[in-house]
């Protein structure tokens, strides 16, 4: 079947199965950044935006998103390049295979909480795990992110 | 996944119909969890274009919409100010924020999953449910009975009052599902006691409540002894999260943290 | 310095942050088939019968392998030199499956849903065997996991098939049995550490195509490129000319991608169908699967004056390698080799055991590599007999830990799977990383503990670690920098990047040594073709192995620039200054840029490709050190447990970029704190591993994370490029040994079985109150 949907946002028009997963059909149809990092939504690897809000798209149905309005990282590009001069300043980012994800979630936060302190980061970001950094450095680099107002 | 169909139905009741025609049509709330529980379905009905996701307040009590996203209850500033924020912290509770994001708080409830977390608050309240045929329901009633025809829930009410509430769950990691978790509530005097993930779907501990809700004054001892009351009343077992004598154990030290939370005054 | 020991950004987070292709997957063929493999679901059993008739009627399957389509060729996939300390003890497919997981065979299909459809439709018939699943009753248990007569070592390790034995060794300085008898205080202790899983964020991914030359290219998402291409060539008798590996970005690798996953089935379709294939692992498979950590017991006796003076260490391991013994004996010599000397001047030491096979998923490298056992053993079992002398574990480690220009004996006796090397501590900051921690985490405040409230306890615990820089005499790494028009360079290293930052710390070497900007150095790392050879990212060797190969060819390169120089001056090369941009000529002042001079030797005059390539070998390890301490809170009436603070004092020599060293180390503390206290391994009485995603095997989050301190010593090993050690694993070691050691402080209960999970800690206060 056929889904009419935003991405990043530009309208496209899907042809899909009623049991493909937004993960598969963004792979499908090239978009490398989204990536697979299990299949039982618990490491937040394939997060995408769903109309501003981070969600796993390795457990989004396709069909569902008529009408709606996709964010991958490709989407965001001056934020996630912003982001990343801070990662780097901290030495936050290692195998990088995550940054994607967490660039995302990082740019969702921003736009829905109000000055996060490192703890109120810590819950929003708890489903974005890291196995390389042990996290403190990526905290660190995102307050000075959500710092810069540039 | 495997799903033949996907229907966007135009009526509850054109859903509730294609429902109950096969075991393998499911309606679609989150679909948060879909991955982890089904793998072959017939029809997929489609619930977000029917039912609200809104927390509205009434002058006497608030109604969740069943489509309310976990992390929107753990957002809810109105939810904090109600019940010591216990479902806002049971909520916070549950894994990372996308799921959240997409998992509602009518499909945590549907389910009646062991491991919930948001059932253990909700119940230690014992919120009413909206159902579309069955009307209101208690969470207690409904969690405890077993209705052959498919229904659909449309929202839960939460009656307005000064219940003061303690909520705790103990997890190996903050991600992790709890090997047990604990929702206390003093409602003016009156306690309940509920503990859910043991594993098994949130309960009361009756005899517990029926203990010290008939005490006129409450001491340690009492509720030394209403803690023991609920470790021995309720079932526990074992899984790779932890045994059985471990989790009564934790069901024992939290209750008690939880009372003493909740009770006004210990004599 | 200009371009090493400062804060410089790694050179490729920015594009990877942005979405920018760079892992295997991302290069996969659009095309190619997808590969699915049929994993046993017994521990241990014989395929009796295959039929995939049904499957192979399926549109879309384009084949079927099973041990019926291969030569009997026993190959390791464990990802070492040659020849290899494992055995060869492996077959692409095998008649036989020894754990839940094993693989039985591949189909290849034009999409998922085809393959998996394929795989559900085959039937195979077991018939069962009796399954080894509790390694301390593997050694001459009456199943044989290893019966077939084609395995063999390449050389003595100890390799008893038919007593399910690996690889064993002993060794022994002094006479431990003499010197404890002689010892006013002595203790005896057995401990146990799990199967960790790697969990990295990237699953293991492979895929394949033939290119326009009938060669066959693979990206594969590796620690050990050349291995890969070498193993390749070996299990399936191709030429080894005919293959290139190309390792792209790595999304984390921890040792995990150190041996061959699915590279050799996905290398069999291509050639069996000459169609571009690809394999990526789900997560289960990565659990259950690819390979974890070796379990071990390690029991460990220790002797003591009553001053306080270690006399006898005897370390006997028991190491379960699981089905296949790839690292079986390494891992298990450095749990003595990088632990045992850390306490130098004991009379005597013993160290010996064996690695079993049993039907558990397969073990392997994993950052910290035994050491980590071996610490977790040895830094408990010290604090125990400190307990026991009624001595400060500090001043105990003071007395007896090895320093500055010390040794020990066996360093040259223990190497990995052979012979040592002999060496002095050039750097050894040991002391200064104890004192400074101590202050760190305010010891004198804590220790031994502190009430917080009725049921909550504060507390501090310690350990000390070292670890090794590469393999000496066996690891070579090998680099190549090649001058371009503009004057800028490209340095092509095998060293593999895979997230811990080496090619941007080896951009920084070339850039230090060349006296110019790292956006000077473009780095290209691995591709079997392209690139000189390196063994790969492990052992620690790549910021000391790899990064002396780069200092090296950068030496090389300066001088051959200041040659070309002299020739345009026409003068003699003492008479050349270079300061990175300009060469001077210092009589006549005159001068040229580096610019000039590259495009004079591209286009104009005399022309040539400057490029130069130089190799590195160790001739020793200079261990890295650190001290760890933690500070916990204890629930007394859970035994729930938080780690409040971790305090990481490290001497890795100078750190060639501090940021990325920090990373390293604290990546390492959280992954030895998952190690300590929540990677729980669960394996039903069946054999299958039960915690086999992430929802049932949890690593730590970023709420367990605590407050990481993290300082490097001032220290300068002589014989590393700028005076860098390695830092990639010491960072893991400390924590299982520093927070039980916390955990014993607080409330008085060993764990020696890791996980500390609050349960254990909880039945064990129980029954130490009941006793009392």
């Amino acid at each position: 079947m056929l889904v009419n949907l935003f991405l990043n946002g530009e309208a496209k028009t899907l042809q899909v199965e009623p049991g493909d997963f937004l993960l598969d059909t963004l792979q499908k149809n090239n978009v490398v950044s989204v990536r697979r990092g299990c299949e039982s939504t618990s490491c937040g690897v394939c997060t995408v935006l769903l109309e501003g809000k981070p969600v796993p798209s390795c457990s989004l149905l396709t069909v569902r998103l008529e009408g709606k309005s996709i964010t991958t990282v490709e989407g965001i590009q001056k934020e996630a390049e912003k982001l990343a001069h801070y990662f780097g300043l901290e030495g936050a980012d290692q195998c990088g295979f995550c940054n994607p994800s967490m660039a995302l979630t990082v740019y969702a936060m921003k736009k829905e909480l109000k000055d996060p302190t490192i703890e109120t980061i810590k819950s929003y970001l708890v489903g974005n795990l890291c196995r390389c950094t042990g996290y403190q450095a990526q905290h660190i680099a995102i307050l000075h992110y959500l710092e810069d107002q540039s | 996944m495997e799903i033949r169909n996907y229907l966007v139905p135009k009526s509850l009741d054109e859903a509730i119909m294609v429902l109950n025609q096969s075991p393998d049509n499911h309606v679609f709330a989150g679909g948060a969890w879909i991955k982890n529980t089904l793998k072959k379905i017939d029809t997929a009905i489609e619930l977000s274009t029917l039912i609200d996701s809104k927390i509205k307040e009434y002058p006497n009590y608030i109604e969740i919409g069943a489509m309310c996203t976990l992390h929107d209850l753990e957002e809810s500033a109105l939810l904090k100010q109600y019940f010591g924020g216990i479902i806002a912290k049971a909520s916070q509770s549950i894994m990372g924020i996308t799921v959240k994001n997409l998992a509602t708080i009518g499909g945590t409830i549907v389910g009646k999953y062991s491991f919930s977390d948001l059932l253990t608050a909700l119940l230690a309240i014992d919120v009413t449910l909206v159902f579309h045929s069955k009307g209101k329901l208690k969470l207690s009633t409904f969690l405890t009975t077993n209705y052959p025809v498919k229904d659909i829930l449309l929202s839960i009410i939460i009656e307005k009052n000064q219940t003061l509430g303690y909520y705790h769950k103990v997890s190996r990691t903050s991600l992790d599902f709890a090997i047990i978790n604990v929702a206390v509530t003093n409602n003016n005097n009156r306690y309940s006691i509920v503990v859910g993930a043991r594993p098994g779907t949130a309960a009361f501990a009756l005899s517990a409540m029926n203990y010290i809700n008939q005490l006129k004054n409450i001491t340690e001892q009492d509720i030394e002894k209403t803690c023991e009351l609920a470790a021995d009343e309720l079932s526990f077992s074992s899984n790779f999260r932890g045994t059985k004598e471990y989790r009564k154990s934790l069901a024992f030290v939290y209750i008690k943290r939880g009372l003493k939370a909740v009770i006004n005054h210990v004599s | 310095m200009k371009a090493v020991n400062i804060i410089t950004p790694s050179i490729d987070g920015q594009g990877l942050m942005m979405g920018k292709p760079g892992y295997t997957n991302d290069f996969s063929d659009k095309n190619s088939l997808i590969i699915k493999v049929l994993r046993s679901p017994h521990p241990y059993a014989k395929i009796v019968s295959i039929n995939d008739s049904e499957a192979l009627k399926l549109k879309g399957v384009e084949c079927i392998l099973s041990y019926k389509d291969f030569d009997r060729r026993p190959f390791t996939r464990a990802g070492q030199g040659y020849p290899e300390p494992s055995p060869h003890d492996k077959f692409v497919f095998d008649e036989y499956v020894r754990y839940v997981g094993d693989e039985v065979l591949c189909v290849a299909a034009i999409d998922e849903v085809t393959a998996e459809k394929a795989l559900a439709l085959i039937k195979v018939e077991y018939q069962i065997l009796e399954s080894v699943l509790d390694f301390e009753s593997a050694m001459n248990h009456q199943s044989i996991i290893h019966p077939e007569p084609e395995i063999h070592e390449m050389f003595p390790i100890g390799f008893e098939p038919k007593k399910n034995i690996a690889a064993s060794y002993q060794m022994h300085i002094g006479n431990v049995e003499k010197s404890l008898a002689q010892c006013d205080v002595v203790i005896k202790e057995s401990f146990y550490t799990q199967a960790q899983a790697h969990a990295m964020m990237e699953p293991h991914a492979v895929n394949s195509r033939f290119d326009y030359q009938n060669r066959l290219v693979l990206y594969s998402s590796t620690q050990t490129p050349f291995h890969v291409r070498r193993i390749i060539s070996q299990a399936l008798n191709f030429p080894l000319s005919r293959i290139r590996v190309i390792k792209p970005r790595v999304g984390g690798g921890f040792g995990g991608k150190q041996a061959i996953h699915g590279e050799i089935i996905c290398s069999a379709v291509t050639i069996k169908t000459g169609k571009p294939a690809k394999l990526v692992y789900t997560r289960k498979e990565v659990f259950e699967s690819s390979y974890s950590r070796h379990p071990m017991r390690i029991d460990m006796t220790l002797g003591a004056d009553l001053e306080g003076h270690l006399k006898a260490i005897d370390c006997y391991v028991l190491s379960d390698t699981g089905a296949y013994g790839e690292h079986a004996l390494t891992v298990f010599m450095v749990t003595g080799s990088k632990v045992l000397p850390l306490y130098n001047k004991v009379d005597s030491v013993r160290f010996h055991g064996h690695v079993v096979y049993t039907n558990h998923t397969p073990a392997g490298a994993f950052r910290g590599y035994g050491a980590i056992q071996g610490n977790f053993a040895l830094e408990s079992a010290v604090d125990m007999l400190c307990e026991k002398l009624k001595m400060s574990p500090i001043a105990f480690r003071q007395i007896n830990m090895i320093k500055e220009t010390e040794t020990s004996p066996i360093f040259a006796i223990m190497g990995e799977g052979t012979e040592g090397t002999a060496m002095n501590m050039e750097t050894c900051k040991l002391e200064f990383c104890l004192n400074r921690g101590l202050e760190l985490i305010n010891w004198q405040k804590t220790y031994p503990r502190i009430q917080i409230d009725d049921h909550t306890v504060r507390s501090v615990g310690m350990a000390i670690a070292m670890q090794g820089s590469g393999i000496p005499y066996i690891d070579m790494g090998a680099a190549t920098i090649k001058l371009n028009d503009d004057g800028f360079y490209n340095l092509l290293v095998g060293a593999t990047e895979i997230g811990q930052g080496s090619d941007t710390i080896l951009t920084q070497i070339a850039a230090e040594e060349l006296m110019t900007t790292v956006d000077k150095v473009i780095v290209y790392s691995s591709d079997t073709d392209l690139t000189p050879f390196d063994v790969g990212a492990y052992a620690s060797s790549t910021t000391f192995v790899s990064g002396n190969a780069v200092l090296k060819a950068a030496k090389t390169m300066k001088s051959k620039l200041v040659e070309e120089a002299a020739n345009y001056f026409n003068c003699d090369i003492i008479l050349v200054e270079f300061n990175g941009e300009v060469f001077t000529q210092i009589k006549t002042k005159d001068s040229i840029t580096l610019k000039a001079l590259s495009n004079r030797l591209y286009y104009n005059h005399d022309q040539k490709q400057l490029m130069v390539t130089e190799s590195y070998v160790g001739h020793k390890s200079p261990p890295p050190f650190m001290a760890g301490f933690a500070e916990i809170d204890l629930d007394t009436e859970t035994g729930e447990v938080k780690v409040n603070k971790y305090v990481s004092v490290v001497d890795c020599g100078v750190t060639i970029n501090p940021k990325l060293a920090k990373g390293q180390v604290e990546g390492a503390i959280v992954q030895g704190m998952g190690m300590a206290l929540y990677e729980d391994v669960k394996v039903s009485s069946q054999g299958k591993l039960i915690s086999n995603d992430f929802m049932s095997y949890r690593i730590p989050s970023r709420n367990e994370t605590p407050e990481l301190i993290t300082e490097f010593a001032i220290s300068h090993e002589p014989s590393g490029p700028f005076g860098a050690k390695s830092v990639g694993e010491i960072g893991i070691d400390t924590p299982p040994a520093a927070i039980t050691n916390a955990i014993f402080n607080a409330c008085g209960v060993r764990i020696k079985t890791l996980p500390a999970t609050p349960e254990k800690i909880l039945m064990e206060l129980r029954r130490k109150n009941h006793e009392n």
